[in-house]
């Protein structure tokens, strides 16, 4: 009920009805109680303007590294071409340390290069609408093997799965989410041949906002026997462009952690990891069955 | 190699004069820059296929026999001048291929929903460039059939 009551301002009320046995005195009796949540509704409506307002900005920033990206690559692009061309046409004109010079400007262009299409990669994410439909996690996996072979046989690898489960997702953001955990997995091996298992559990409802009780999740744990990290560092991993080692002892931009939990978050869960230095890792995705119906936002 | 007889004209539509001189490096190279002609935006690309102001005369703006044609120029942009040249008559057949920065998803459906032939992201080499001209000259020049009007 909504509206003034007696010298108050507008306020919410609650009103509950509730018919009472009969007694001696009385035939029918109704207990009518009143609870004035005024303030809890003010807070939910600031809450959902809040997190509308949130994703906008978001949504917003996000088009912007597309655009920003898009638009550094066009002078990049001049600069390796034309770097090419003097390295092409104009060597022998060149003192050879001048050529080195150039040969690093033309290698520190390409890595920028790939700099900025990771970063590009990671803002498409957040851009391009997730399709949500029934993906069945195990075929999934499957198709990420089979494109991964060469990698897998070159490592000399195990790669185990165990009952995945299906669940609605974006069957190409979640193929790309299980390759990256794989061929980090295969990346940061250690002496011995890697051994690689994809598995899942079923996860109670975490407390996050809006979460159902009792809507299905799922935990899956991608666990490998590599070298492990310091598990102090565990958040850090996940933000772009980090990483922990040296660009010669592990290639990348240290941007495939960050893809993986933008991922997990567009499908409305989380990414979490447990690592020890020497121990092997295991990175757990959590992910409800159905994200719309697990929090309250179907249609 | 190419026809010595019948020189084939490219028209390159770039609104960005660097790009244009790297398109011209690059079919030199791979030797197909016998007869290059280049326009700067949406507009001047018109008045060239459609023979307007400078480009009336037949003999000194020919047809030509490939477009690479840029998303984003200024004043009209790629894809609105493809819609207009695949609704004509005697141009609809001309080979188009896009050569253009985006590699945005939403720019390769629009262009093949209008019709473009072909859609490359600018490499990001010089021998990539190289490379994709020879490519497309040896896929146009030396492989298909076009129909008798685009080839003259």
């Amino acid at each position: 009920v909504s509206g003034a009551f007696g010298g108050h301002e507008a306020l919410t009320l609650l009103l509950a009805v509730q018919e009472i046995e009969a007694s001696a005195t009385c035939e029918r009796a109704l207990l009518v109680g009143f609870e004035d949540i005024t303030e809890r509704r003010q807070m939910e409506k600031h809450l959902a303007w809040y997190t509308t307002e949130i994703e906008r900005s978001n949504r917003d920033l996000e088009g912007y590294a597309v655009v920003a990206s898009h638009d550094l690559q066009e002078p990049l692009r001049k600069i390796r071409a034309y770097g090419d061309i003097i390295l092409s046409e104009h060597a022998q004109a060149l003192p050879a340390e001048a050529r080195s010079y150039i040969a690093r400007m033309v290698d520190a262009g390409a890595r920028m290069q790939t700099l900025i299409n990771d970063l590009l990669g990671l803002a498409r994410i957040s851009t391009s609408p997730a399709r949500l439909v029934p993906v069945q996690l195990s075929e999934l996996a499957r198709l990420v093997l089979l494109d991964m072979e060469l990698a897998i046989s070159e490592a000399g690898a195990t790669v185990q799965i165990d009952g995945l489960p299906t669940l609605e997702g974006d069957a190409l953001q979640l193929r790309q989410l299980l390759q990256n955990l794989v061929s980090n997995a295969l990346k940061f091996r250690g002496a011995a041949p890697p051994v690689v298992r994809l598995h899942a559990e079923d996860a109670p409802t975490p407390a996050l906002p809006g979460a159902e009780d009792g809507a299905p999740w799922h935990a899956i744990h991608v666990t490998d026997n590599g070298i492990g990290f310091d598990q102090r560092h565990a958040e850090a991993i996940f933000r772009p462009f980090q990483r922990l080692h040296g660009r010669d002892s592990y290639p990348g931009t240290g941007m495939g952690l960050a893809i993986c939990r933008k991922i997990c978050e567009r499908h409305f869960g989380f990414i979490t990891v447990r690592s020890a230095l020497g121990e092997g890792t295991t990175f757990t995705v959590t992910l409800p069955n159905r994200a719309l119906v697990a929090l309250g936002r179907a249609a | 190699m190419i026809d010595a007889v019948r020189p084939i004209t490219i028209l390159i539509a770039d609104d960005d004069a660097e790009d244009r001189d790297l398109a011209q490096r690059g079919l030199r190279a791979a030797r197909l820059d016998n007869d290059l002609r280049f326009v700067s935006d949406g507009d001047e690309l018109m008045d060239y296929l459609f023979r307007r102001g400078r480009y009336e005369d037949p003999a000194t703006s020919p047809r030509p026999g490939l477009l690479l044609l840029d998303l984003q120029m200024p004043k009209r942009d790629g894809l609105s001048c493809l819609k207009e040249l695949r609704a004509n008559a005697e141009l609809r057949a001309l080979p188009v291929v896009m050569l253009t920065t985006s590699s945005a998803e939403k720019d390769v459906f629009d262009s093949y929903d209008l019709g473009v032939n072909s859609y490359i992201t600018k490499p990001v080499t010089f021998s990539g460039l190289v490379d994709a001209m020879r490519a497309i000259g040896h896929y146009w020049f030396r492989i298909v059939e076009l129909p008798a009007e685009v080839s003259k």
